[in-house]
């Protein structure tokens, strides 16, 4: 038993040294004095390329911190030269949207040419995750347009995380954005403490590594040791903490629907609204297309012209029963031969086997009519996902490799507390409940209807994880012995806070 | 001479006096600080930006005002279960129930511009809503045969207000639904939190479509709201002061569906309201301007026109896709770009 005991513990230990495989929060620092890393929360630091950075660099080492260098290309040069080199842990890069094209091939070039140091490229177009309003505040006072009743905008990063993972497959999407400070309260105070909680809460559900901004107020009085600088900080070390905490095995994200486009911004309002609609999507490149990319998926959107090879796995994947939806990209495709007919002046729609191949001859003008229209096409009950009462929700849904175990990140963009119902397809025996607040696990009561299995999160604070272990006759089909050896094999490990007694 | 000389300096006199006390005036005017603040409620935002010499007690003044949506989205939702509205409408068929102040005024005052509208703005239009709702939300569309079921349902005549604090359901499937109102009640009880603590210069959002002005911003006479215009040509504004605004329009097309459903149902069809305008309506009361945007959406301009000149300090305006407009005016002023 003894024996038994130490090996849990050891195992244990083991647990808790396994490094998160997601996303990190690093913080850009400009202040002479820095705080150390444990107290921070945070383990990577950003600074400027300019004269104090060989000063801060040390200053910041000592304080327990990996250093990145943020600097344009024309300086990495210098960078490399600096006597204390070895001290950076890594270079970022800085490109405008025009140089994106051929920042991979300079990328491989700096690559082989400084083979120690490891160079990341920040996504442009990064914004500040909110709800938000529609007084916009601008220099002469206010500015307000009358709509008919909207439901909440929420401006998230979910497409340029996407697009970043597309354009740079070699490294986990970098973002950073600037804070939209609407009154005078805000620019001399900065953002709220749960605006940072939410930044990091975004940037965790997404898998993707932040540059958080720090307000100058807030950096100085950290800097400074201010103890209600510090007190307030201790709201967003919950969030550093919890994003950290995730499951150690590998994920893929869950999609009913593939985005296939060239990550330009025709495309990019479409795909956040799709996400605020709660459809679970994959974004792919037009290379990419072919059938392997298109399993699991119920639909595909073209945003970029397909060539001959890819329209044919197009026609395809319509032909076992499922849907493409070719926005604005005319063209000569193989499925014109076939039946048609055509439903609106906007679009004409081929009937191509079991499925529908549907071409939109414009752009998509208004992304949230957009958004209901594919919805409706795919229908509530063929999505995967849904959510109830969360017009500020957004959720990230992930599927273990190997195991149909679940893992879904929730991120609410109004910071109050919601009640979120969801419903999900399959059989699923428990489902726990893990957030900044309240920590890991809760379970969750579970009700099955249908072929779904419903559960409620009774109250969402902006950042929330649910772990959906799969009922036992998911593998019914298995003998005893070959479902054991699966199991052995593929089972995942909970996340560690799980395994504490 | 001598006289005009004496009342010269007289003049003179009072010309510095006057100066000096408005010099004076400037300089212990107080610095205003602009607080705004935002909320998820109702299914929508709402918003609120004050001017204030104090930021705390402005702060404090919103937080209460939007505090009071919370508690009225309790009262007046019909998606909550738990809602005194959801209640009335689960028990008042052929039963009396009692129900809290403001349910009541908020029918009693939906029930006004029913009769106002000859029955175009109706709240007991909730089945027929529920159903085109599902439609849009991928459900099937309603079969003439079921439409024909959900009509029957409706008719603002089988509500019955029995003062003080009782309504009655004289149909067995009649329910209500105060989205073409709730937003405007709850703007106006807000408005009456904002004045109760001090707040003299406002701007209350529910949406995007309603808003409501308490004075001005400092150094200016109103609140200068840009009003929908789907044609993206004329630009019609207005100039808030102690009143609101309140804009409607139908949900915009589908680019795929054969069938357009939409949010704003016809009660006289059953049928999603066939406008491709929009409609701004200028009136002193939240309330007011939210019920007749919708009021005025489903008569059209022509009859929509005849029923505002029956109706003091109002005025509005249709928009077209096209940039056609139809405007009626019985007191505030809408601006089009062209200043007219």
């Amino acid at each position: 038993m003894r024996v038994a005991t130490t090996l849990f513990r050891l195992l244990m230990v083991g647990a808790l040294q396994i490094t998160p495989v997601w996303g990190k929060v690093f913080v850009r620092w400009t202040q002479p004095v820095v705080p150390p890393a444990a107290a921070l929360g945070v383990n990577e630091l950003v600074l400027a390329w300019n004269a104090g950075f060989d000063q801060l660099l040390q200053t910041a080492r000592r304080q327990g911190y990996k250093v990145y260098v943020e600097t344009a290309v024309e300086n990495v040069a210098a960078v490399m030269n600096a006597s204390r080199k070895n001290l950076i842990a890594g270079i970022i890069l800085n490109f405008d949207d025009s140089e994106r094209s051929h920042s991979q091939g300079l990328l491989q070039a700096l690559r082989s040419k400084y083979p120690g140091m490891a160079f990341l490229i920040l996504g442009t177009n990064g914004k500040q995750p909110q709800m938000k309003g529609q007084m916009v505040f601008e220099r002469n006072g206010i500015l307000m347009v009358s709509s008919p009743t909207s439901q909440p905008w929420v401006d998230s990063n979910f497409a340029l995380a996407q697009f970043e993972r597309m354009r740079s497959a070699s490294q986990i999407p970098l973002y950073s954005f600037q804070w939209d400070l609407s009154d005078q309260l805000q620019r001399a105070h900065g953002p709220s403490m749960d605006d940072y909680c939410l930044a990091i809460a975004e940037a965790s559900a997404l898998h993707a590594d932040l540059i958080l901004n720090l307000h100058e107020s807030v950096e100085r009085a950290l800097a400074q040791n201010d103890s209600k600088a510090w007190t307030a900080w201790r709201q967003v070390r919950t969030f550093l903490d919890f994003s950290t905490k995730g499951p150690e095995f590998q994920l893929e994200p869950l999609a009913d629907v593939g985005i296939v486009t060239d990550a330009d911004k025709n495309s990019l309002e479409a795909v956040n609204l799709l996400v605020r609609h709660n459809i679970p999507l994959r974004v792919m490149g037009p290379s990419e297309l072919n059938e392997g990319t298109f399993r699991g998926l119920r639909m595909v959107i073209v945003f970029s012209a397909p060539g001959i090879q890819e329209a044919k796995a197009l026609a395809s994947f319509a032909n076992n029963g499922r849907i493409v939806v070719l926005v604005d990209v005319p063209g000569s495709y193989p499925w014109h031969s076939l039946q048609h007919a055509a439903i609106s002046e906007h679009a004409a729609t081929y009937i191509a086997g079991n499925g529908r191949i549907i071409e939109l001859s414009e752009p998509v003008t208004d992304p949230e009519v957009f958004a209901q229209d594919i919805r409706g096409l795919l229908g509530n009950e063929n999505l995967t996902v849904s959510l109830w009462n969360s017009l500020t929700t957004l959720l990230v849904a992930y599927r273990s490799s190997g195991s149909d175990q679940m893992i879904m990140e929730f991120v609410d963009y109004a910071e109050e507390p919601v009640q979120v119902q969801i419903r999900v397809k399959g059989n699923f025996a428990a489902v726990q409940y893990e957030s900044p607040e309240q920590g890991c696990c809760a379970p969750l009561e579970v009700v099955k209807n249908g072929e779904f299995t419903e559960f409620v999160i009774p109250s969402l604070q902006t950042a929330g994880r649910t772990y959906l272990k799969p009922a036992a006759d998911r593998h019914a089909k298995f003998s005893t012995n070959a479902k054991a050896k699966l199991k052995e094999k593929s089972e995942p490990r909970w996340p560690r806070s799980l395994l504490r007694p | 001479m001598e006289k005009f000389t004496r009342s010269s300096k007289h003049l003179y006199a009072l010309f510095l006096l006057v100066c000096l006390a408005l010099f004076s005036a400037k300089s212990t005017a107080p610095t205003l600080h602009l607080v705004h603040k935002k909320k998820y409620v109702m299914g929508t935002v709402f918003e609120v930006a004050v001017y204030s010499p104090s930021v705390e007690r402005a702060t404090e003044a919103i937080e209460k005002a939007l505090e009071e949506v919370v508690r009225l989205d309790g009262v007046l939702s019909n998606f909550k279960s738990s809602s005194e509205l959801s209640q009335l409408n689960h028990f008042a068929h052929f039963h009396a129930q009692t129900v809290s102040l403001d349910l009541y005024r908020a029918i009693e005052e939906s029930l006004h511009y029913s009769r106002l509208s000859g029955g175009e703005f109706d709240i007991s239009v909730a089945p027929l809503v529920d159903a085109w709702k599902a439609a849009m939300n991928g459900g099937p569309i309603p079969s003439s045969e079921e439409e024909k079921g959900l009509r029957s349902c409706v008719g603002f005549e089988k509500i019955e207000m029995l003062p003080p604090d009782r309504i009655e359901f004289h149909s067995g499937c009649l329910r209500i639904d105060l989205g073409a109102i709730g937003k405007g009640y709850a703007v106006d009880r807000m408005v009456e939190i904002l004045r109760a603590r001090g707040v003299q210069r406002a701007l209350i959002n529910a949406g995007g479509s309603t808003w409501y002005a308490l004075g001005a911003p400092p150094g200016k006479t109103s609140w200068l709201v840009h009003l929908r215009d789907p044609s993206g040509r004329i630009d019609p504004s207005t100039a808030l002061s102690e009143n609101s605004v309140s804009t409607s329009e139908q949900t915009p097309p589908s680019l795929l569906a054969a069938v357009i459903p939409g949010h704003i149902i016809d009660p006289a069809t059953g049928e999603p309201l066939k406008a491709a305008y929009a409609v701004s309506v200028v009136a002193r009361t939240a309330t007011a301007s939210d019920a007749l945007s919708t009021t005025l959406l489903l008569l059209g301009p022509e009859r929509g026109k005849a029923l505002v000149k029956g109706i003091p300090i109002v005025s509005a305006i249709w928009v077209s896709p096209d940039g056609q407009i139809e405007q009626v005016s019985n007191g505030p002023r809408i601006l089009l770009n062209n200043g007219s």
